[in-house]
């Protein structure tokens, strides 16, 4: 059966992106690219989160707004690899 | 960095010429820009081919840099992508010798470390308030009238830190200079580049095609070379260097035979001293590092070099210090790099 790995999602977005903006709480589905949580180097930081601890494979070309902009797409976006991949 | 006017039109002719009509554009490793959602030009990171030679063996390299980004605060995925996308090609080498801070921050979240012997920019003063005033007019073009008020300053303080300025740690050294330019130059640089394991694999045309970008540089004035040889003739070195009299100069290439780099330093500082340079400063390479501290030079970074490679011969000969990699080899010859466009 395969994980969600939502809060696992939120976990590294709030420890490694809200202190940055002095904010404590992010709904999941706050546009996080919209509001400036996250930067070009924090964009980066979450593809080799998501590679290195969630386990997917990403490409360049997935790398859009519709998968990377709140951490409902981010969590839905992984959840649909991992379910590719068997996860 | 956003701008809302349009770019000369030179820029973009420029930007043809450097990255699309590179006499070794390689295909396969091409320049990107990034397309937004709507179709329109968001960002561009320049890719300079740069062939190398690792102990005679091919190395595929590719210089990245110029990245910019249309509204990056807005648009963080646009500099990602095209940062990634070029890491991710097929060369064996990926360089970049001038990322910002930025730049740097994602090269690091992609694993790769900034290298400090190949980063560090070094300055050695000469004319101490002429330095600040220099300094000062590389930001705000009206400091240049505290220029004349500078040049009498250190004329009367001089001989209160004379010894301090002009003093150097290191013994004196014998040496012959001479100008030189055209197919001299080109084949001092290729005789010398081949004192590293891991050195451009250049041919005489796409050397002087380098050169002739190079020369076009205006911001730090007219471009000098200079070959440097024992009293017997024999080649220790050149430096390359761009200078106006009472201007900071800055330093584009220095290449020396082995343990001949103190004398060209040290013949690089002299003819910058008197052709009446206020100080000198360029990029560290690993073996001009002690020489240069023996010369009182001081050492800051603005931008960082890194690299990127899969091959551990590479990255040994890169760690060891023995890589030419970047001046001529890389991107510092571009006018992307320092100067302006009207």
């Amino acid at each position: 059966m395969q994980v969600d790995v939502r809060s696992d999602i939120r976990e590294f977005i709030v420890d490694n992106f809200l202190f940055r903006e002095d904010r404590e709480t992010v709904s999941d589905t706050e546009s996080l690219l919209e509001n400036g949580l996250m930067d070009s180097t924090g964009v980066l930081e979450l593809v080799a989160f998501l590679e290195s601890d969630i386990g997917i494979e990403i490409q360049d070309a997935e790398i859009v707004p519709e998968n990377f902009d709140s951490i409902e797409n981010i969590s839905n976006y992984a959840n649909s690899k991992l379910s590719k991949n068997g996860g | 960095m956003h701008r809302k006017e349009a770019a000369p039109a030179s820029l973009a002719s420029y930007l043809e010429e450097i990255f699309l009509n590179h006499p070794r554009f390689d295909a396969d490793m091409p320049s990107r820009v990034y397309i937004d959602q709507k179709g329109a030009v968001g960002g561009f990171i320049g890719v300079l081919p740069a062939p190398m030679l690792l102990d005679g063996n091919p190395v595929r390299a590719a210089v990245a840099g110029s990245l910019m980004v249309d509204n990056p605060v807005e648009n963080p995925l646009a500099g990602a992508r095209l940062l990634r996308s070029v890491r991710s090609g097929p060369q064996d080498l990926s360089i970049s010798e001038t990322a910002n801070d930025i730049s740097m921050g994602m090269w690091e979240q992609m694993g790769d470390r900034a290298l400090p012997r190949y980063s560090l920019q070094w300055i050695r003063v000469f004319r101490p308030a002429g330095f600040a005033a220099a300094a000062l007019a590389e930001r705000f073009k009206a400091a240049r009238v505290l220029r004349p008020v500078a040049s009498l300053t250190d004329s009367a303080a001089g001989p209160l830190y004379h010894s301090a300025l002009f003093g150097s740690d290191d013994k004196p050294r014998k040496y012959s200079r001479k100008e030189i330019e055209g197919r001299d130059l080109i084949a001092h640089l290729l005789e010398l580049s081949k004192h590293y394991g891991l050195h451009p694999d250049w041919d005489e045309g796409t050397l002087e095609w380098t050169l002739r970008h190079a020369g076009r540089k205006q911001r730090h004035g007219e471009m000098r070379s200079h070959v440097v040889q024992s009293p017997s003739g024999k080649l220790l070195g050149c430096h390359v260097y761009f200078a106006r009299p009472g201007g900071m100069a800055w330093v584009l290439q220095v290449l020396s035979s082995p343990k001949a780099e103190a004398t060209v330093v040290a013949s690089l500082l002299d003819h910058a001293r008197e052709t009446g340079a206020v100080a000198v400063r360029g990029r560290v390479m690993p073996r001009t590092i002690a020489p240069l501290m023996r010369q009182r030079a001081f050492f800051l970074c603005n931008a960082s070099t890194v690299i990127h490679t899969k091959n551990p011969d590479i990255q040994a000969a890169v760690d060891s210090g023995d890589a030419f990699i970047t001046g001529l080899a890389a991107e510092s010859w571009i006018r992307l790099i320092g100067d302006r466009f009207e």
